[in-house]
């Protein structure tokens, strides 16, 4: 019997190799958008946006950089037509009340060598808070995110502006778009132009955006 | 004339086969035990996880007749059935999440096998019944990303076939229709799984 019960386990671990992996070329390989956002916020109460000038571009390096190209241009013009539908823009982060900050995921390294929760905290060269003008001590999602980064991905995060009961600046909604990079390595921009449309439209609680 | 050489041969044959299927014992290699080894297709019943039916897996199983008919054994087996789900947005509590997916389920039943068999000649066939655990994944893939879950339950599958042996004392062949019911249950990504019912078939060969 001792010895039986190591034949078993044995045999139940070769039989688990015996798996099928499925058959992933199946995929449409278009793209992947992952939305997620804070359910106890009325977004009716929210009216007034501000977005900044340009995309956020983390890569394997320590220096902040941005990305600023007719590219990165067409993704934000994306973000700011959507948002244009459901909210008032404005020119000044301080009469805003939500703002939307936009980051290219163009290396993995930073979330792997800085910790992945909250992986922006504790980067010095990320968003600063103090970027929108307050005297906020970081970021914090009012939710659990439970989604991993690849290389080539847009993240779109809405932070609460109007906020002034905590610390840390809340962010309200944030969208995860991947699998933008083509064959070559560089960005589809109609894949990810259609994936931002897409965060959008599985976010129907924007719509109520300015309603009240 | 040539019909009765036709009708002659027919009959000749008929008596042939109707021999050899009732040949007494000494048609195995062993006339106490069994010994299949089979490939197996599989239909998942009533499944919205993953209802593809494919062939990928196979069926191991040996057992000792306890008397000229009865016999108790062990079996193991496996099965992959695959499903494309095609794309679409899942709402899961606050999130959303839009992609294709390709489900797995992967099944590994094993435990104690029983076995009727109503002939012990060349053509023996058999009613059996296989009751044990079985251990089920249930894995979604989209994207670069998988993201699976570990189920155990009990598992019941009651089957009919034969084991057929044209050469006397050698290897022969075994074919077998089953239906199988496991507890598992799970819930991944939004789907919901209450049960495994599936309903297959073996072909293989017969020591």
């Amino acid at each position: 019997m001792k010895k039986l019960i190591p034949m078993l386990f044995a045999a139940l671990a070769f039989f688990t190799a015996c798996e099928k992996d499925p058959d992933t070329d199946k995929l449409d390989n278009r793209y992947l958008v992952f939305t997620d956002h804070d359910s106890n916020i009325g977004f009716d109460t929210l009216h007034t946006y501000y977005v900044p000038d340009s995309i956020l571009y983390i890569n394997s390096g320590e220096k902040k950089e941005y990305w600023r190209s007719p590219i990165a241009e067409e993704i934000r013009q994306a973000f700011i037509q959507n948002m244009n539908e459901r909210f008032t823009r404005v020119d000044d982060p301080l009469l805003a009340d939500v703002g939307l900050q936009l980051s290219y995921v163009a290396s993995t390294y930073t979330f792997g060598g800085y910790g992945n929760y909250p992986w922006w905290y504790d980067y010095p060269y990320y968003w600063s808070p103090g970027y929108w003008g307050g005297y906020w001590g970081g970021f914090y999602y009012p939710y659990l995110v439970t989604y991993s980064y690849s290389t080539g991905s847009i993240i779109a995060e809405m932070l609460d502006l109007d906020n002034t009961t905590t610390k840390k600046l809340p962010i309200l909604w944030n969208a995860y778009v991947s699998g933008l990079l083509n064959a070559s390595g560089n960005i589809n921009v109609n894949k990810a132009k259609a994936g931002i449309e897409q965060a959008f439209e599985q976010s129907p609680y924007l719509n109520n955006a300015g309603s009240r | 004339m040539k019909t009765i050489k036709y009708l002659a041969k027919r009959a000749a044959i008929a008596a042939m086969m109707v021999v050899a299927f009732v040949l007494p014992a000494k048609s195995q290699i062993s006339q106490d035990t069994y010994f299949n080894i089979d490939w197996q297709f599989n239909i998942p019943l009533g499944n919205d996880f993953s209802s593809t039916a494919s062939g990928w897996g196979m069926n191991f199983e040996g057992g000792y007749y306890v008397t000229p008919q009865m016999a108790l054994g062990a079996f193991i087996n496996y099965h992959t059935n695959n499903e494309y789900i095609p794309r679409r947005t899942l709402h899961i509590g606050n999130t959303a999440l839009n992609t294709d997916q390709q489900h797995s389920l992967f099944q590994l039943p094993f435990g104690m096998t029983a076995r009727y068999r109503f002939d012990y000649g060349m053509f023996q066939p058999y009613v059996g019944m296989k009751l044990g655990a079985e251990y089920a994944k249930m894995s979604s893939d989209f994207y670069i990303f998988e993201n699976s879950k570990n189920t155990w339950g009990f598992f019941a599958s009651p089957e009919v076939g034969f084991m057929c042996y044209p050469w006397p004392g050698s290897v022969g062949f075994h074919a077998a229709i089953y239906y199988s019911i496991a507890t598992n249950q799970g819930k991944l990504m939004g789907y919901d799984m209450n049960t495994i019912n599936s309903l297959g078939f073996r072909l293989g060969l017969a020591f």
